[in-house]
């Protein structure tokens, strides 16, 4: 297995070499750092609601939320990523974001929508950050301030599974 | 008499009384002695003279019988026999006879007459006045005590009778009876020519005293000596009785008085001594009570300021009591104030809150459209802006309700403060209120107190001057106590110097020692 994923996120950091990805980025805020998930994955910003719980569910998976008739799983990125959990603000949000299937992901705070260029990306260091760095596209150079892109579908996953099929 | 002790004295006085009652019995027994001798004596020439007398009387019966006759005596006369003429003579007889036993019966027998023929009759001074005073009256008998002759001399007259006529009758019978013519008996004495009854001369008898007063006096010598006997016995008991009975009780006496002048004297001396001590004592006492008296003028005078002071405080406190409550009550205000303005920044606050979330809303929805827009694309571009705009709009409105909240909350913040210090300040108020009625009871504790040690200090200088009272009192009783200390050791004294000294004096005689009682008992 690791030798696949290794040649997984090698082809991926490659690909990201290659691509140098820019775009528009939707920027939130965990623990921290500033974090950016790709604009066209996100579907919906929304306050964070009454999450139901589902039992027999790992410990990052909150439950479920009934968003406007859909029954989408939330995820806390916190406890993905293995950080602190806290208790929810008003400034927490969940951002639905479309992995194939909707899911939901609890993040401190959202920012704003930026617009990165590709020169502004540089990769992710092969250590430090809490973020496993298969999960991250790079690093964005916005002003002053260096936002960690995500790729949210290496994110999520493994968590897909308990998505409910749209189909 | 005068220097002689008293045991002495009474010796002397006692025995001098036993010899003076003793005295006067032998006197009044040596007189009685004299007078039974004197009468015994006159009873003794009573008898003799009565007996004479008798002899007389006898012989005049014989004449009257006829034993004896003129004739007879006439014829005798003639033949010169004129003894056996005397013989027949009843007087004569009669003293013949009681002449014959004078010197055995220890008397003198005479037979005095004025103008007597027997010149031995020839009466002396005496017999001279007896006779006159036999003529003169009608006493039968007559007796007197001689001191010149010292003897009882007893008279009894001699009454002629019919045969003394014979020869004493008228002369002119003379030459019938006797033949003779010239009046003259046969004697040869002229007839007298007295008559019968007439009294001539007296029959004496002298008894000598010296005798019976040796008799007398030889019994009182005997009775002087027994009693001089007897004297010097009951001078003896006399000594003894005084000795035990009065000398030594009244030496005992006055050893006694002398101690118990000495004792007195001591007991004087104490008393002045301690009333002499009483008295500094009480002058000590009086100036410290000066001391106190002033003292406590001091401290009454510090009390009554003190009282006023408290009073004054009192006052204050109470001021600052109410400005004390009227500060709470504007503090009450102050809070009420600050309860308002935190009431209505609460308000302000919740609008605020409201708005924020607007804002947040807002923010999310213009990220919705961005979102949207940029899945639009290049159709979305348009609507990207207006999303920018929205959010923008949505940013400055978050921003200005967080100014406002930021200001609300200073402004809160500092209301609170406010609230706090007023807090603070109303919390100090009423600590302030607190202490000050603290004070406040505190002063009127003291006020009351003062007042309290204004009454005490009155009634302390009631009591001082009470005290001083008592003290000059005391002065004066030591006084006195020690003037009667000085009369009673001078009364001893005088007891002792004059009245002791003076027995003692009467008891040991002469000059005694005028400071000294006898040293001891001399019995």
């Amino acid at each position: 297995m690791s030798n696949d994923t290794q040649a997984a996120r090698t082809a991926e950091t490659t690909a990201v070499e290659n691509n140098a990805r820019g775009g528009k980025f939707l920027t939130f805020s965990l623990a921290d750092e500033d974090y950016g998930v790709e604009i066209l994955r996100v579907r919906e910003i929304i306050g964070v609601m009454d999450i139901t719980a589902v039992p027999q569910m790992p410990e990052h998976v909150k439950g479920v939320i009934n968003l406007r008739g859909k029954v989408i799983p939330v995820v806390d990125l916190r406890l993905k990523f293995g950080m602190e959990e806290i208790p929810y603000t008003e400034a927490t949000c969940i951002i639905v974001v479309d992995v194939g299937a909707l899911m939901g992901i609890i993040v401190d705070t959202v920012q704003e929508v930026l617009d990165v260029d590709a020169a502004n990306v540089e990769p992710a260091p092969p250590l430090g950050g809490a973020v496993d760095t298969s999960y991250v596209l790079g690093m964005g150079k916005v002003r002053d301030d260096v936002k960690i892109l995500l790729d949210i579908d290496k994110v999520l996953n493994d968590d897909k599974a308990y998505a409910v099929d749209e189909d | 008499m005068g220097s002689m002790n008293l045991r002495k004295k009474l010796v002397v006085i006692g025995t001098v009384q036993l010899v003076l009652v003793a005295a006067v019995l032998m006197g009044l027994s040596f007189r009685k002695a004299n007078e039974n001798v004197r009468k015994q004596y006159v009873d003794k020439a009573r008898s003799v003279v009565l007996t004479a007398e008798g002899t007389r009387e006898q012989m005049g019966k014989k004449w009257d019988s006829g034993v004896f006759t003129a004739k007879q005596l006439r014829a005798w006369a003639d033949d010169g026999k004129i003894d056996k003429v005397l013989q027949a003579v009843p007087v004569v007889t009669a003293w013949e006879a009681a002449m014959a036993k004078a010197k055995e019966g220890g008397y003198i027998f005479k037979t005095p007459k004025f103008d007597p023929r027997d010149p031995a009759n020839k009466p002396d001074a005496l017999e001279a006045r007896v006779l006159r005073m036999f003529e003169k009256g009608n006493a039968s008998e007559y007796f007197e005590y001689d001191p010149e002759m010292n003897a009882i001399r007893y008279f009894r007259p001699v009454r002629l009778t019919q045969e003394c006529m014979l020869c004493h009758g008228d002369p002119a019978t003379a030459s019938t009876l006797w033949g003779r013519d010239d009046g003259t008996d046969p004697t040869g004495h002229k007839m007298e020519n007295w008559k019968v009854g007439e009294i001539h001369g007296a029959f004496e008898v002298i008894q000598s005293l010296a005798e019976a007063n040796a008799e007398i006096w030889a019994s009182l010598a005997e009775d002087a000596g027994i009693m001089l006997v007897l004297v010097l016995i009951a001078g003896f008991t006399f000594y003894l009785a005084t000795s035990r009975s009065v000398i030594k009780p009244l030496r005992h006496i006055i050893a006694g008085l002398t101690e118990g002048a000495e004792q007195v004297n001591d007991a004087a001396a104490q008393v002045a001594a301690s009333s002499q001590s009483t008295a500094e004592g009480a002058s000590m006492q009086a100036s410290s009570i000066e001391q106190t008296s002033s003292a406590l003028e001091q401290m009454a005078a510090q009390t009554r300021s003190n009282a006023e002071r408290a009073n004054q405080a009192s006052e204050l406190a109470n001021n600052t009591r109410q400005m004390a409550e009227k500060g709470d009550q504007t503090m009450g205000q102050l809070d009420h104030a600050m309860t308002a303005i935190n009431e209505s920044s609460a308000e302000i606050s919740k609008i605020i809150k409201i708005i924020e979330e607007i804002a947040f809303q807002t923010n999310l929805l213009a990220l919705n459209a961005a979102v949207e827009a940029a899945r639009a694309g290049e159709h979305g571009k348009g609507f990207a802006v207006v999303a920018d705009e929205v959010r923008n709009l949505a940013q400055r409105s978050a921003e200005a309700a967080r100014d406002t909240n930021r200001l609300i909350s200073e402004s809160v913040e500092r209301a609170r403060e406010g609230s706090q210090v007023s807090d603070s300040a109303a919390q100090i108020l009423r600590q302030v209120v607190e202490n000050v009625s603290q004070v406040a009871d505190l002063i009127n504790g003291i006020s009351s107190a003062s007042n309290e040690q204004a009454q005490g200090v009155d009634q302390i200088n009631s009591a001082v001057a009470t005290m001083d009272k008592v003290t000059q009192q005391n002065a004066a009783g030591a006084e006195q106590a020690a003037a009667a200390a000085e009369e009673l050791t001078g009364m001893a004294n005088s007891m002792r110097d004059q009245f002791v000294a003076e027995l003692v004096r009467i008891v040991e005689g002469g000059q005694a020692p005028v400071n000294n009682g006898p040293q001891g008992d001399e019995l």
